[in-house]
């Protein structure tokens, strides 16, 4: 028997993935500069620098890749619109978290450049995560994203940063164990790693293996649920929140969910599409249960940081719907209307987190404290701050003229059009929920005097910079949704 | 009596199944003494005999590669590097006695369900008979390996590459915080 070895030329590698290359490169560069720039220099903000760059660089690269497909490795990686608007979205999360994190020198001091190279490859990870139809690639980019974000978490010289890395690196670790775990079933039933071959496998195997598949099935749905902390698979987050430093926690609630939902997304729909109505339902009932629970235990928070987790918990359940839904009942044009509404409401979602936890960063710095009371009488001190804050927490909470308004009616949109009415009801419910417990925080920034000397608090450039972008992005997408909403649904998502 | 003789309907033994018994029997005291020790030092060498146990799973299973790299890179490095860290660090430490508590007993309650429903659908599901051949001739299993590594799985070999710097990297910063 001869075998034809089948080798992949550079042009093509540049081709389906130059975004991940060029970032990869610039994260080995900036692991020299750091061992070979002297200590003042790495203050100057070299290292970010260049970080910022590659990652526009990338950026560029994706953007002029947009409707084209190609696959590299006989189909493991791929190139095609669904994968390139993750990219983007991954990329400038990770721009607005580098400038966040220029004036966080003191939280981090010392790891400068390692903070800068390991964000880089975290965000590899996710790219690698949005792009590959292939179990192993898939668990590989997992893996990229999740050991760096465990780094990243512990890079705070604090016994709560240690303790909220070690419980992110237990859990996540078992997460990891049970989506591996899961993928060996799947792959010991269809005798394939590639998603889209798998599913034609399933297909045909999902009536004579039926408790082997559903069991690998419910493996990596756990271990998947974890990476985007659905309840009850949601423990670690609001610890790994609080002991992070506060540019993570953004990166972690933004850039890690997005890309645990991309990846979520591509498994179910390439393997698991043939049978969705037999097991969809989990989905629905995992949305409701994690809007519900992570909206009732923000509203007891004190930590700031603690009822943005909770919070990001029930948005993700928000996230979950369209999926949920898609699987109520899957054809062509309701699948691009449901990626829309959860690409739609991913990138506000992430806007308006990077901005809250920049006022967050901002704050905690001048109050040297995250509680609920560092942020009473804001807006005495700093009347930009507070309004910024404002606008982004009626936004998660879905105030209209606001993106999270737009992206949840969009969202609810696609629900009713399935027939899931008391799904939409319980998306209308929990935000009246989450406006008890945002509101609260609003009242104390406006209507309550400053603990202290009521001295004027200056926001530094970079993070006004992102308080700013975040704002925009805000308001624009919730005053004009239909410059995203009319594009995305006619993208070449898949590449059929 | 009916059922359960079911389960194990068809078995038949040969040297084979007796090694892989042995050797089922090894991996799972070894790895629940590695759980009971209280010595960190201890557990490092249980995990070792896990470690070979499993390179006797791979032999029994016709990959004889990948069990060599097995006690090469596991049993060998990884499990004599451990024992380094430990000397190197507290080796002394003894972790805590903990009670049974309620916590516990749900825990195992939990895991005892796992387990059942797993050997359910493992034992209900009607398998194909297994072929007496392997997919690929014995001597051939490392060129298979490298084919399949270097051609369908390039993509992912080399992104491993990243994640090995990212893990080394990331426990070099960790371990210098605190001094």
């Amino acid at each position: 028997m001869t075998t034809v070895l089948q080798g992949i030329a550079f042009a093509d590698a540049w081709r389906v993935m130059a975004p991940e290359m060029v970032l990869t490169a610039a994260g080995f560069l900036l692991m020299l500069i750091d061992a070979a720039l002297p200590p003042a220099a790495k203050r100057a903000g070299v290292s970010t620098g260049v970080a910022l760059i590659a990652l526009l660089v990338a950026g560029v690269l994706a953007l002029r890749r947009f409707g084209q497909t190609a696959a590299l490795g006989p189909g493991s990686y791929l190139l095609d619109d669904y994968a390139l608007v993750f990219k983007l979205l991954f990329m400038g999360i990770t721009l607005l978290i580098l400038l966040l994190s220029l004036d966080d020198h003191g939280r981090a001091e010392g790891a400068r450049g390692e903070y800068t190279y390991l964000l880089l490859f975290a965000t590899v990870g996710a790219m690698v995560m949005a792009s590959s139809a292939d179990l192993v690639t898939l668990f590989v980019g997992l893996e990229i994203l999740s050991v760096s974000s465990y780094v990243l978490v512990g890079l705070r010289r604090s016994s709560k940063s240690a303790e909220g890395a070690m419980k992110y690196l237990v859990i996540g670790a078992i997460a990891s164990a049970c989506v591996l775990f899961g993928m060996s079933y799947i792959y010991g039933v269809t005798g394939t790693t590639h998603l889209a071959e798998a599913g034609y496998t399933l297909f045909q195997a999902w009536d004579s293996y039926r408790g082997i598949v559903v069991l690998g099935l419910l493996l990596m749905l756990a271990g998947f649920s974890v990476k985007i902390s659905v309840v009850p698979f949601h423990m670690w987050a609001p610890d790994a929140y609080e002991g992070a430093p506060t540019p993570i926690t953004a990166f972690l609630a933004a850039a890690s969910k997005a890309a645990g939902f991309a990846m979520l997304v591509r498994v179910f729909l390439y393997a698991f599409a043939s049978h969705f109505p037999e097991w969809g339902g989990l989905w629905v009932g995992l949305a409701a249960v994690t809007m519900v629970a992570g909206n009732l235990l923000a509203i007891v928070q004190r930590n700031v940081k603690r009822m943005l987790a909770y919070s990001s918990i029930g948005q993700a359940g928000y996230l979950l719907v369209p999926f949920a839904v898609l699987t109520g009942a899957y054809h062509g044009g309701n699948l691009y209307q449901d990626m829309s509404a959860l690409y739609f409401y991913l990138a506000a979602y992430a806007l308006m987190t990077a901005g809250a936890f920049a006022v967050l960063t901002v704050v905690a710095k001048h109050a040297r404290s995250e509680d609920v009371d560092a942020f009473t009488g804001l807006f005495r001190r700093s009347p930009l701050l507070a309004g910024a804050m404002a606008v982004f927490l009626v936004a998660m909470a879905g105030m209209p003229l606001t993106s999270g308004f737009a992206g949840k009616f969009f969202i609810a949109l696609g629900a009713i059009n399935t027939g899931y009415y008391w799904l939409a009801g319980l998306m209308f419910l929990t935000s009246v929920m989450a406006f008890a417990y945002y509101f609260g925080l609003v009242r104390r920034m406006y209507l309550q005097e400053p603990y202290g000397p009521a001295e004027s608090w200056r926001t530094p450039a970079a993070a006004a910079l992102v308080v700013v972008v975040a704002l925009v992005g805000t308001i624009g997408l919730g005053v004009a949704p239909g410059v995203m909403m009319h594009s995305l649904p006619g993208l070449n998502w898949f590449g059929q | 009596m009916n059922a359960v003789s079911s389960w194990f309907g068809g078995f038949i033994w040969t040297g084979q199944t007796v090694a892989f018994f042995l050797l089922a029997v090894l991996v799972v005291l070894a790895a629940v003494t590695l759980l009971q020790f209280r010595k960190v030092m201890h557990m490092a060498l249980s995990i070792g005999l896990v470690f070979l146990g499993m390179a006797g799973m791979y032999v029994l299973l016709g990959a004889d590669f990948l069990a060599f790299a097995q006690i090469l890179i596991y049993a060998g490095a990884i499990t004599i590097l451990m024992l380094f860290a430990i000397m190197l660090t507290r080796h002394d430490e003894v972790e805590e006695e903990e009670r049974a508590g309620f916590r516990q007993w749900i825990a195992g309650l939990g895991a005892a369900a796992l387990g059942a429903v797993m050997l359910w659908a493992i034992r209900t599901t009607a398998w194909p008979p297994a072929s007496a051949q392997p997919p690929w001739p014995a001597q051939k299993s490392v060129n298979a390996l490298a084919e399949t590594l270097f051609t369908g799985y390039v993509v992912p070999f080399e992104l491993v590459s990243v994640l090995l710097t990212v893990a080394l990297v990331g426990a070099v910063i960790l371990a210098r915080k605190e001094e």
